[in-house]
């Protein structure tokens, strides 16, 4: 930095200051005027509109297809991309047709005319406005050290080619509020703030086409999704979030006093839960593989004898039924109550009395309900080992319950 | 509406999981999007402001400003706990995000109260 200038107060205060205010003024205006404006022709064409939804259900099935088993997703895929009737299917002519409507709409050419020049008028009036009172002289300085290329662009009224780049005048500050107090208006104006120009001419350019394009392209890419059904994998991912929130519960133990409780709770809960009422039938499905994996995980457990988790689990069977004869649903109240496992002590509530009928049932028939319920059952848990296997029925009892619940 | 609930960042139902089939909230995703893009402009702003008060120019400035980017991104990373899988699509998401966006906001408080203060 060559020189210092010295530069005059009254330029802050009569330049500077009021620029960025009536910039700041004006955006707001702007805002209010669009809001306004918007308001009075507000009545949606229902072509519009319906298109609009069928492509939003279009891509609520490509999103959340992976949920849904492969023969429905494919019957709502023929639904919207078939030949003769289906909705996303637009012959070229009409195509074209709703394309010239949108121009020939008074209505909709009115209404983008209005938005261009809202967000122009102000723009180019502020500029001129500019010019004509503050050129000629530097107004402000910039911190940073520009090269000598942006001397025309920054300092356009000083006819000194000696000056400082650094030192601008007041279009070049016209022009720095313009793009810096986007970030203002976007906080002090919420989400919808009509400010920002290269959004708002992005939209432009997009308007009028969208239907009918979006409408080919939505149909495009819903014929080349793939389906890869999710919920098989559900129940190892239930597993290993089930076993990341058991271990890291903080376990009060006391060894042996309490196997010997252990036993006898056990028994006596294994009384009540089966002459309890079963698990209640709205029972989500997330909450049913939670079941499965927790049933299954038990099961693991019980084979491999872990000592602690099976204490953890008995000393919260004994908090949930202190008395033989507790209900269910004060069982669950209470589980919810006790502050550190709250969510795996809720399923596991449930999956206690789905724990204590498998236990029973599952001695008595393992190979004869294999077969039929595989075949029920597409896509099936991956049969690795024994251990596999104890799994296995665990949640076919599961599902037998599932289908029971719904007839 | 201003007001900009910077506070709370929404957990989106996003599953941890051996598959990576994930699910997420849309709207609770975009509600933590523009959290991270409120945050970073306030602070893009209150850092020009500084910046000018002290008067640094030049790649000061600019450093200046990277640093208070760093500042924000371990806020916004110690507001969800240190770990980005819940709340965001990734770790970039909340680290770079919006990075440059407030650039301009902040070169322009920046100049602005470096003028006020020094060369007044």
């Amino acid at each position: 930095m060559a020189e210092d200038l010295v530069l005059d107060t009254a330029i802050r205060d009569w330049v500077l200051i009021p620029l960025s205010v009536v910039m700041v003024l004006i955006g707001i205006l702007r805002y209010f005027v669009s809001k306004l404006m918007r308001s009075s022709n507000q009545v949606p064409d229902p072509k519009m509109v319906k298109e609009g939804q069928v492509i939003i259900r279009a891509r609520n099935l490509r999103a959340a297809a992976n949920y849904i088993p492969a023969k429905s997703f494919r019957a709502r895929r023929v639904y919207f991309s078939n030949e003769e009737n289906g909705l996303l299917y637009v012959p070229k002519g009409q195509a074209q047709n709703a394309q010239a409507q949108m121009f020939s709409d008074p209505n909709m050419a009115m209404d983008m005319m209005k938005k261009n020049l809202s967000m122009i008028i102000p723009q180019t009036l502020t500029f001129a406005w500019v010019n004509f009172f503050f050129s000629g002289f530097v107004a402000a300085k910039i911190p940073f050290p520009l090269t000598q290329r942006f001397r025309s662009m920054l300092q356009n009224g000083i006819d000194l080619s000696t000056v400082d780049v650094s030192y601008v005048s007041s279009r070049s500050w016209y022009f720095l509020n313009l793009f810096g107090l986007r970030g203002l208006f976007s906080l002090i104006l919420g989400e919808e703030n009509a400010t920002d120009d290269t959004q708002r001419m992005m939209q432009m350019s997009g308007f009028g086409f969208d239907p009918t394009k979006s409408l080919g392209a939505e149909k495009d890419s819903l014929d080349i999704f793939q389906h890869e059904w999710a919920l098989p994998k559900f129940e190892q991912r239930a597993e290993a979030v089930l076993k990341k929130l058991v271990v890291s519960v903080p376990t009060p133990v006391a060894e042996t006093v309490k196997t010997e409780k252990v036993k006898t709770v056990e028994e006596a809960s294994k009384e009540e839960k089966v002459a309890a009422t079963p698990a209640p039938e709205v029972v989500t499905e997330e909450q049913k593989q939670v079941t499965k994996e927790e049933v299954a995980e038990e099961q693991v457990q019980v084979t491999e004898e872990e000592v602690v988790t099976e204490e953890q689990k008995q000393v919260t069977e004994e908090e949930v039924a202190p008395e033989v004869t507790e209900k269910q649903e004060e069982a669950t109240e209470e589980e919810v109550a006790a502050p550190p496992a709250e969510k795996p002590a809720a399923p596991e509530a449930e999956t206690k009395e789905l724990a204590e009928e498998a236990v029973p049932e599952e001695a008595v028939a393992k190979d004869e309900t294999k077969e039929p319920v595989e075949e029920k059952i597409e896509a099936e848990v991956p049969k690795e080992a024994a251990i596999e296997e104890t799994k296995e029925e665990a949640p076919k009892f599961a599902e037998e319950e599932k289908p029971a619940a719904k007839e | 509406m201003a007001g900009h609930d910077e506070s709370s960042v929404s957990r989106k139902k996003s599953s941890d999981s051996v598959d990576e089939i994930s699910t997420f909230s849309a709207e609770n995703m975009q509600n933590n999007a523009k959290i991270i893009y409120y945050s970073r402009t306030f602070m893009s702003i209150i850092g020009g402001v500084v910046a000018g008060i002290l008067g640094f120019t030049g790649l000061t400035g600019f450093i200046f400003y990277f640093l208070v980017m760093a500042i924000t991104s371990v806020g916004l990373a110690a507001k969800a706990g240190f770990s980005a899988h819940p709340y965001f699509d990734s770790w970039n998401q909340i680290l770079l995000d919006g990075f440059l966006g407030g650039l301009l906001s902040f070169v322009l408080f920046w100049t602005f109260a470096y003028d006020m203060v020094h060369i007044f």
